[in-house]
C-alpha cells in the first residue's frame, strides 16, 4: 500500500530523518512510537507532501509520489489528522466535514458552483452518516471552535471518513485526553476507521497503541530502530530502554 | 560618465534621508513584526505643529525644532496605544489597517491646522553648495549624510551597548521568552515607538529644511519612501534599511535623469514590486517563509 | 430626486463594487490595499471602448471587467508566494505603479474631428456615452444598482456553494485546505481574478457616469476606503461591505457637523472597531447566530401549521 525507501529529511544542519525504510500493507494499522522530536510528525508530513524529502522515495499503491504536491496526494486517497488539531474554526461541524468532500466533486469549477448542501440531498446524507459514526450528529450546527477537545479530535477523524480515504494518518488522536476519552477514541479507530482502511497512528498512549495497532514501528533520533508485531517490539530491550529509560513495565 | 557619477552622488545624498525613514519602519517591524503605516503622517503632524508656531508667532527656529520633535513623539505614542497596544496580539494585519486609517486621520488634523497647500519651513543652518572637481555638492545634503551616519551610530550603540537595547533585541528574537525573563514588553514597545518617532522627527526636520517647504503630501511621501527602502533592504534589519535607502536614492536619481521626472516615483514602485516578486525578504533580510512553512509555524 | 441625491446614491453604488472586491479577497485571507488599480484600469479600458471605438455600454462594462480580472489574475500569480504583510505591501506597490503609469500613457485617436483618449496627467476626458444617448442621471443610477444587485446575488450564491466554502477555507487555513485535496494556487488566482473583475465593473460604470477619469482619483485613499468598508461591515456575509459603505457615506455624509472632520471621525471609528471587532460587525459568528435564529423561526412556524 505505502512504501518508503531510504527517506531522509534535513532542515539546514539538522537531520530529522535518516534512511527510513517502511512498508505498510493493505489493512494494517501501523503504530509509530518514539520520544518527542524523534521525527514522527515529520514522517507524516513527508507522506502527505507537506515537506519534500531530502532523499529517498515514496510510493503509494505502486505510484511514485515523491515530490508531489499535497493536494494531489490527498486526491489519491490519503487523509490525515493533526497533532495540534486543525479545523476551520469559524465553520460549523457540518461544513467542516462537507469541506473535506470538495475535491471529490466532478465537473471542475461548475461542479463546485452548482452543489450546495441543501440542493444535493445525497451529499448532506453522507455527511450526516459520518457525523453519526463519530457521535457528532447532535452538534452539526455548532461552530468548530466551540467544541470540546475530544469532540474536535473526533471531528478531524470524521473528516478523514468523509473522503473514503484508503490510507488514514492519525497524529496523536488521543493527545490531551483522559483515560476514558482515550478508550472511546481507541474504540472509534478500531470499529469505524480501521475496517476497510489502512491506518498509520502516531501515539504516546499505550492504551491506544495496544488496543488498535497490528504492527509497531519505533523511531529514535530520526532512525527506525525496531519494527514488528506490537508484543515483540514492546518486549525489545532496546525499545524499552530508549522509550522508557527504565526497566519498569510498559503498561504503567 | 560625469553625469552618472554626479547622479549616483546625488542619489546617495538623498538616499541617506530615505535610510533614516526606513530605520523607523525597521525597528518597529523588528520588535513587533508589524508595519506602522502612520509613520509618515506622525512626522508630518509633528512638523505641522512646529510650522504652525512658525507661521502664526514667528518663533525662533530652535523652538520649531523642539516642537516638531516633541509633538512627533506624542503623536507616535498615540498611534502606538491605539493601533498596536490595543489590537490583539495575533492580529498583525489589523494593526496595519488600523495604522492606515489613523494615517488619514492625522493628515486631516494637519490640514485643519494649516489649510493651505504649501508653507515655508524654517531651516536651522544655511549651507551653500561647493564644487569638488567637476561635481557639485550641496551643503544641506552633506549635513543630511552626516546626520544619518551619526544617528545610525547612536542607534547601533543603543541597541548593542545598553540594557534597553538588549531588552529590545530579546523581544524581537522571542517575545515569549523575553516575557519569562521579566521584560515588560508593553513598556519596551512604547519606548521603541517614542524612540522611532524621535529619529523620524529629526529625519523629517532635516528633509523639510532641505526642501524649505512643507505640504500635506509629506506624510504619504515619507511613509512610502521609508517603507520601500526598508523592504528593499530587508525587513527588520538595520544595515538593510541603510542599504535600501541608498539604493532607492540612487535608482531614483538615475531614473529621473535618464527617463524624466515622471519616472522617478514609478521607478521606486517598480523596484519594490519586482523585489517582492523575486526576492521577498529584501537584500539583507532573511528569506521569508513560504506559505506552507508559515502555515505550520502559525499554530 | 434632485441631481445631488442621485449623484450621492450613484457614488455609493459604484464604491460598493470596489468594497465587494476587497471583501472577496478578505474572506480568502488576503488584505489588499490595491483594488483601486483594477477599478482605474477598467475605467480607462471601458472609457476607451465607448469613446474611441464606439462600442455599446454593455460591451464596455464587459471589456473593463475582463481587463481588470485578467490583470488581477496575472498579479495574483506573481504574488502567490507572498502572504500577510508582504502581500498587502505588494498590492500597494502595484496600485501605485499602475496609477503612475496611467499618468504617462497618452493614446489619443481622432473621433469626429476631436482627439479622444487617455492624455497622461490630464486624464481621460470626453467619455460622452451618456450625453450621446441622452441618458439621464437617474436612469444610469438604476443601471448601476441593477448591476450591483446582480453581482451581489452572484456573490451570495457563490458563498452558499462549495466554491464559497473553498474561499473561506483558504482564508482560515492554507495548509489544511491543501490537505483536503484542493489546489490552493488555482483558487487563489481565481479569487484574485473575480475580485479584480468586480472592481472593474465599478470602474467601467464610474468612467461613464463622470464622463472623465484621471489617475489621481485611483489613489490609495480609494483602496483604503474599500478595505475599511469590508472590515467595518464584517467578513461573515457579502452584505457586510454594503453595511460598511452605508455607515460611511450614508451616515457620515448625512450628519452635517461632521463635514470637514470626516476622516478624523471615520479613522477613529475604524481603529476602535478593529480593537473590539477585528472581523467587523457582521462577522462569521454573528452571521451564524443570525442564521440559526432564522431557521429556528422557520421550524417553529412549520410546527405550528
Amino acid at each position: 500500500m505505502l512504501a518508503l525507501s531510504g527517506i531522509e529529511k534535513r532542515f539546514g544542519a539538522l537531520t530529522a530523518l535518516t534512511e527510513i525504510d517502511l512498508e505498510v500493507a493493505s489493512g494494517d494499522v501501523l503504530g509509530i512510537i518514539g520520544p518527542n522530536g524523534s521525527g514522527k510528525t515529520t514522517l507524516l508530513n513527508i507522506v502527505t507532501g507537506t515537506y519534500a524529502p531530502s532523499g529517498g522515495c515514496i510510493s503509494f499503491q505502486g505510484t511514485d509520489i515523491t515530490g508531489w504536491k499535497g493536494h494531489r496526494i490527498t486526491r489519491l486517497g490519503v487523509a490525515r489528522t493533526f497533532q495540534n488539531i486543525r479545523l476551520f474554526p469559524t465553520m460549523t461541524v457540518f461544513q467542516n466535514v462537507w469541506a473535506a468532500q470538495h475535491s471529490r466533486v466532478s465537473g471542475g469549477l461548475l461542479g463546485l458552483l452548482r452543489s450546495t448542501p441543501t440542493r444535493t440531498r445525497g451529499e448532506a446524507g453522507r455527511v450526516e452518516k459520518v457525523l453519526e459514526q463519530v457521535g457528532l450528529l447532535r452538534d452539526r450546527e455548532v461552530l468548530a471552535r466551540n467544541l470540546s477537545l475530544p469532540a474536535r479530535r473526533r471531528l478531524e477523524v470524521a473528516r478523514t471518513l468523509a473522503v473514503d480515504a484508503k490510507l488514514v494518518l492519525l497524529d496523536e488522536p488521543a493527545g490531551g485526553m483522559t483515560p476514558a476519552e482515550t478508550a472511546d477514541m481507541a474504540r472509534l479507530i478500531r470499529e469505524v476507521v480501521a475496517p476497510g482502511r489502512t491506518c498509520v497512528v502516531i501515539e504516546h498512549k499505550m492504551a491506544l497503541i495496544a488496543g488498535v495497532c497490528t504492527r509497531l514501528c519505533v523511531l529514535d533520533f530520526g532512525r527506525k530502530i525496531a519494527e514488528g508485531l506490537p508484543d515483540q517490539v514492546l518486549a525489545d530491550a532496546k525499545v524499552r530502554e530508549i522509550y522508557l529509560g527504565t526497566e519498569d513495565g510498559l503498561d504503567a | 560618465m560625469i553625469d552618472f557619477v554626479q547622479n549616483t552622488v546625488d542619489g546617495i545624498m538623498f538616499g541617506s534621508s530615505y535610510a533614516l525613514l526606513a530605520i523607523g519602519f525597521t525597528i518597529v517591524f523588528g520588535v513587533m513584526r508589524r508595519i506602522n503605516l502612520a509613520f509618515g503622517a506622525t512626522i508630518m503632524l509633528g512638523a505641522y505643529a512646529g510650522t504652525w508656531l512658525h507661521v502664526h508667532y514667528q518663533v525662533h527656529v530652535l523652538v520649531v525644532v523642539l516642537t516638531t520633535v516633541v509633538c512627533t513623539v506624542l503623536v507616535g505614542i498615540y498611534v502606538e496605544r491605539l493601533c498596536f497596544h490595543a489590537v490583539r496580539r495575533d492580529a498583525a494585519l489589523a494593526s496595519m489597517v488600523s495604522s492606515f486609517v489613523v494615517w488619514m486621520q492625522l493628515e486631516e488634523v494637519a490640514i485643519h491646522l494649516l489649510p493651505e497647500r504649501t508653507y515655508s519651513f524654517p531651516s536651522l543652518i544655511v549651507a551653500g553648495s561647493f564644487e569638488l572637481g567637476p561635481f557639485l555638492l550641496r551643503g544641506e545634503q552633506i549635513t543630511m549624510l552626516v546626520l544619518a551616519a551619526v544617528m545610525v551610530g547612536a542607534l547601533h550603540l543603543l541597541l548593542h551597548r545598553t540594557r534597553y537595547g538588549l531588552a529590545l533585541r530579546a523581544i524581537s528574537e522571542s517575545p515569549r521568552a523575553a516575557a519569562y525573563m521579566g521584560i515588560d514588553a508593553a513598556w519596551v514597545m512604547l519606548c521603541a515607538f517614542a524612540l522611532v518617532s524621535l529619529v523620524g522627527a529629526v529625519a523629517g526636520y532635516a528633509i523639510l529644511a532641505t526642501d524649505e517647504q512643507i505640504t500635506p503630501f509629506f506624510g504619504l511621501w515619507a511613509t512610502f519612501k521609508g517603507l520601500i527602502a526598508m523592504m528593499l533592504g530587508g525587513m527588520g534589519s538595520l544595515p538593510g534599511a541603510i542599504l535600501g535607502g541608498l539604493l532607492l536614492g540612487v535608482v531614483e536619481a538615475h531614473a529621473q535623469w535618464y527617463l524624466g521626472n515622471e519616472y522617478k516615483d514609478l521607478s521606486a514602485y517598480v523596484l519594490l514590486f519586482a523585489m517582492l516578486v523575486l526576492r521577498p525578504g529584501g537584500l539583507l533580510g532573511q528569506r521569508i517563509l513560504g506559505r506552507e512553512e508559515l502555515a505550520f509555524r502559525r499554530v | 430626486m434632485d441631481d445631488y441625491v442621485v449623484t450621492v446614491l450613484s457614488n455609493i453604488g459604484m464604491i460598493s463594487f470596489i468594497a465587494l472586491s476587497a471583501y472577496l479577497l478578505l474572506i480568502t485571507g488576503e488584505i489588499s490595499f490595491g483594488q483601486q488599480a483594477y477599478f482605474g484600469l477598467s475605467a480607462y479600458a471601458a472609457g476607451a471602448a465607448t469613446s474611441m471605438f464606439g462600442l455599446p455600454i454593455w460591451a464596455a462594462v464587459l471589456i473593463g471587467a475582463c481587463t481588470a480580472g485578467l490583470m488581477a489574475m496575472a498579479v495574483g500569480a506573481l504574488t502567490l508566494r507572498l502572504s500577510g504583510l508582504y502581500f498587502s505591501i505588494s498590492t500597494l506597490a502595484f496600485a501605485e505603479m499602475m496609477r503612475l503609469i496611467l499618468l504617462i500613457v497618452e493614446v489619443q485617436v481622432e473621433v469626429d474631428g476631436e482627439m479622444v483618449g487617455p492624455d497622461g496627467a490630464n486624464g481621460f476626458h470626453d467619455i460622452r456615452w451618456m450625453f450621446e444617448r441622452d441618458i439621464s442621471l437617474t436612469e444610469f443610477m438604476l443601471f448601476i444598482y441593477g448591476l450591483l444587485a446582480l453581482v451581489l446575488i452572484a456573490l451570495l450564491l457563490v458563498e452558499r456553494s462549495r466554491l464559497g466554502s473553498v474561499f473561506r477555507m483558504l482564508g482560515s487555513d492554507d495548509l489544511l485546505t491543501e490537505m483536503q485535496g484542493l489546489n490552493t494556487v488555482r483558487y487563489r488566482i481565481l479569487a484574485a481574478g473575480m475580485a479584480g473583475a468586480i472592481a472593474g465593473i465599478g470602474g467601467a460604470l464610474y468612467a461613464h457616469f463622470t464622463t472623465y477619469v484621471e489617475p489621481q482619483f485611483f489613489n490609495v485613499m480609494l483602496g483604503v476606503h474599500a478595505l475599511a468598508y469590508g472590515l467595518i461591515g464584517g467578513l461573515g456575509t457579502a452584505f457586510g461591505p454594503l453595511v460598511g459603505v452605508a455607515i460611511d457615506i450614508g451616515f457620515l455624509e448625512a450628519v452635517r457637523f461632521i463635514q470637514g472632520y470626516r476622516m478624523i471621525v471615520f479613522g477613529g471609528l475604524v481603529a476602535v472597531l478593529l480593537i473590539f471587532m477585528p472581523r467587523g460587525i457582521l462577522d462569521e459568528e454573528r452571521v451564524h447566530r443570525l442564521k440559526a435564529l432564522f431557521s429556528r423561526g422557520n421550524h417553529a412556524r412549520a410546527e405550528r401549521h
